[in-house]
């Protein structure tokens, strides 16, 4: 059998793989790759410096990366793309800052395209230059072509985000290996430095992300247990409230500030925020383009009192990891702290207080993620074979949409991958031929406070009665996280398969705080399920019925018995739209008792053509089977 | 570690044999955890990123398998819904019997009390831990009815009662969350 040929590492002796590892990230990426003498070297520039901006700036004759189109944001902010990872996967109307940037973004649905010098650019694209530049840098310093690269992503991106992701890489020519959780990609290059073993919590607060995992490790095995977190927090959010605070100094007028203004605020405000950690205050001096010098004093107090509740927004995630992994704080053996906004005092502060121990600092926050990145793709590429495996798990849910706007869930979150789960639909109109199968992501009941996926529809379902059919639907979620779909009648066999490409169109706070969302509103989910659920019920209702009539089924009962029943229904239809559960089920009872007798006439005409029964919908179902 | 060498046979496997496990509710965790380590360090798809398309596809359907098969066992409740499944199909498909009234009561006051202390985080946890006190006492219940006595339809119904308090355990969670996100406001 081909499969026992395949051994694990198996290569050719002596042909070392290029292989390295990327940290794409909000603020700054780096490449990172393990010589043959096994050191992990983070890779620099020709001017040495390791870390690249995460900056793109268009212009009409080619692309500037890192730091030039850093150093040119506030020249041309227009067309200098920063923290673009926000975007990733995203659509128009998902991402809240779209409103106040800069950027010209192209008219349209779905996806965010910047308006350049150079033609309409996707976040694809842009990520897509920066990891050209990281692979660049990489092919000079190990003297050729790459044999293959590690991405991370943030542990909490979703599908979407994730397949945006890989689209770059291939956009820049790089062949993936894995994409990699950050946190565990830190892990990994913390872990194996001290030989730890034990329950870890790695802290990773990014530019523009915010992860939480908890890991057991153990000889080279790094076990995801939980992971949350929140895609739309990070550094940069502690940024922007110091530039709304400096925009608010006087000398500052808002109104009069030009983009460019707004760009080398948004600077100052970064250099102010990384002094704060070294220093109790900073003097702020930024000359605008109205003349006017804008002068202010920070101090430390007033960055914390600024984004005390940023901070605090971090508690929320790690505290249902925690639960979903069911541990106390105590039960762990160390914190980690990952991201160059862990810096931040008042971050490593709330950490400390909330795990009661101090976090552990010793790795640099900036390199971690790339470096354990490297470790992993020396291993894939088949360069070690020291037995190092990653487990990883999925962020959030995935499921599928049913009847009534519901959403069921189909792999919870926190299920190791890969993960497959397969689960029965089946029609829910007599003669249905096709069945739409929208996949959602997300923590809530309802379909609509989920994030939407995919669509995709499965055709040629013979026409049968309602019920009949029997359609499984399959989910794969792959070791990078990625979801691929298969529905299958079961007796027809026929088959509809799609891999998840994001559809769009929901708004930005269903997304950026899905889960949260979904704790503030369990008890309103658990009544809006019960209204959803009623209304589908009484649908089917209506539908059984007015198919009686229509095949006049209507003669098997006399005017008193259609009046009563007239009645009820019309009482119900009253109530379906503005009802609650309780009186719309109340009232599909009553319309249900009043078409008893009825039902039963039809049942007996029925079986007398030889066809069997009992409740008004089975008989119209059988009625066109014939 | 694994005897399992044709890849056919792990798929082929139930999840007893392949964690080579003898079918029982009562196991070694520990011991299923070291196995599940050694199963994905040999079939996991990084131990076969270099390999061609088949193996690759291979490695993931064996690899979700194991995974899969981990999580039943590895859970108490899913375990013995499990072994019901395989030792006793008929028992646990058919078995639809009423619960005890006095079962009933127990969960109407637990859920009571629950609804009562909503938004009190501390009161949800005790309850949480009177939750888990109480189903304790089903699974030492069911150790036996599976095990020792053989009593499947007794066992079935045990792991009915488990389910009802799963469901309060996951309710609890979500009203502890609730709670939580209400005061981090």
């Amino acid at each position: 059998m081909l499969f026992e040929i395949a051994e694990p590492g198996g290569r050719q002796p002596g042909a070392r793989r290029r292989a390295v590892g990327i940290d794409l990230g909000t603020t700054n990426s780096l490449v990172a790759t393990i010589n043959s003498a096994g050191e992990r070297l983070v890779l620099a520039d020709e001017s040495g410096r390791r870390l690249l901006p995460s900056v793109v700036r268009y212009l009409d004759d080619g692309v500037e990366v890192g730091w030039r189109a850093k150093a040119a944001h506030f020249l041309d902010p227009l067309n200098t793309i920063v923290s673009v990872k926000r975007f990733m996967g995203r659509g128009r109307a998902d991402v809240p800052e779209l409103a106040r940037c800069a950027y010209r973004i192209a008219e349209g649905d779905g996806l965010v395209r910047f308006e350049t010098p150079a033609g309409l650019r996707s976040p694809v694209d842009v990520s897509a230059e920066i990891l050209r530049a990281l692979r660049e840098r990489a092919e000079n310093a190990l003297g050729g072509e790459l044999d293959g690269a590690v991405i991370t992503v943030p542990a909490y991106f979703d599908e979407a985000q994730r397949e945006a992701t890989r689209d770059a890489a291939r956009v820049a020519g790089l062949k993936i290996l894995r994409l990699l959780s950050e946190p565990t990609a830190a892990a990994v290059a913390y872990g194996l430095d001290r030989g730890a073993a034990g329950i870890y919590a790695v802290y990773d607060l990014g530019g523009g992300t915010f992860d939480i995992s908890i890991l057991k490790l153990s000889r080279g095995i790094f076990e995801v247990i939980a992971t949350n977190g929140n895609a739309q927090l990070g550094g940069d959010d502690f940024d922007s409230r110091i530039a709304e605070w400096l925009a608010r100094r006087p000398g500052a007028v808002a109104g009069a500030l030009t983009p460019s203004d707004r760009a080398a605020l948004l600077n100052a405000a970064r250099c102010a925020k990384e002094a704060l950690s070294e220093e109790r205050k900073v003097r702020v001096s930024e000359p605008l383009s109205s003349g006017v010098v804008l002068e202010a004093t920070l101090t430390r107090e007033q960055l914390e009192s600024l984004t005390a509740d940023l901070v605090d927004l971090t508690l929320a995630p790690v505290r249902r990891a925690l639960r979903d992994a069911g541990l106390t704080p105590a039960a762990l053996d160390g914190v980690v702290l990952v991201g160059g906004a862990t810096r931040m005092p008042q971050v490593r502060r709330a950490v400390a207080e909330f795990f009661g121990r101090p976090p552990l600092t010793d790795i640099d926050p900036d390199e971690a993620v790339a470096i354990g990145a490297a470790i992993q793709a020396d291993t894939l590429a088949g360069n070690r074979s020291d037995g190092l495996l990653l487990l990883d798990v999925i962020p959030l849910s995935l499921g599928l949409e049913t009847m009534g706007g519901l959403a069921e869930k189909l792999v919870h979150r926190n299920s190791t991958i890969p993960v497959a789960r397969a689960q029965d639909f089946t029609t829910f109109k007599d003669g249905q031929t096709a069945m739409s199968i929208h996949v959602v992501q997300g923590e809530r009941d309802l379909v609509s406070d989920c994030r939407s996926l995919a669509r995709f529809e499965l055709q040629g379902i013979p026409s049968m009665a309602a019920g009949v059919a029997r359609v499984r639907v399959t989910f794969q979620v792959d070791a990078d996280g990625l979801l691929s779909v298969t529905a299958r009648e079961q007796t027809t066999g026929v088959e509809a398969a799609v891999t998840v490409k994001p559809s769009y169109g929901l708004t930005d706070e269903e997304i950026a705080g899905m889960l949260r969302a979904s704790l503030e509103n369990a008890r309103d989910d658990v009544e809006r399920r019960a209204l959803a659920e009623a209304r589908v019920e009484a649908e089917r209702m209506f539908e059984g019925l007015e198919g009686a009539l229509k095949r006049g089924a209507g003669e098997f009962a006399d005017q008193a018995e259609r009046d009563r029943i007239f009645s009820c229904a019309a009482a119900l239809r009253g109530l379906l739209e503005h009802g609650e559960a309780s009186q719309i089920r109340a009232a599909t009872q009553a319309l249900n008792r009043s078409t008893e007798e009825f039902a039963a006439r039809l049942m007996d005409a029925a079986l007398q053509q030889a066809l069997s029964g009992r409740h008004v919908e089975q008989l119209i179902a059988m009625d066109r089977k014939d | 570690m694994t005897q399992l060498a044709n890849p056919a046979s792990i798929l082929g496997a139930d999840y007893f044999e392949l964690f080579h496990l003898p079918r029982a509710f009562a196991i070694d965790l520990q011991r299923l955890d070291r196995d599940y380590h050694a199963l994905q360090h040999r079939f996991h798809p990084d131990r076969f990123s270099g390999a061609g398309e088949f193996d690759r596809r291979r490695a993931l359907e064996i690899s979700t398998h194991i995974n899969s098969g981990y999580l039943t066992l590895r859970h108490s409740l899913s375990r013995a819904r499990y072994l019901l499944a395989l030792v006793a199909a008929a028992v646990s498909a058919e078995n639809r019997t009423p619960m005890p009234p006095a079962f009933l009561m127990r969960q109407m006051e637990l859920r009571e009390s629950m609804e009562a202390s909503r938004g009190n985080v501390a009161a949800l946890h005790r309850i949480k831990e009177q939750l888990r006190h109480e189903s304790l006492t089903y699974e030492r219940n069911l150790a036996r009815l599976l095990d020792d006595t053989r009593d499947f339809e007794g066992a079935a119904e045990c792991v009915r009662m488990l389910g009802f308090y799963d469901s309060l355990r996951r309710d609890a969670d979500r009203m502890i969350e609730a709670a939580e996100e209400i005061h981090a406001v």
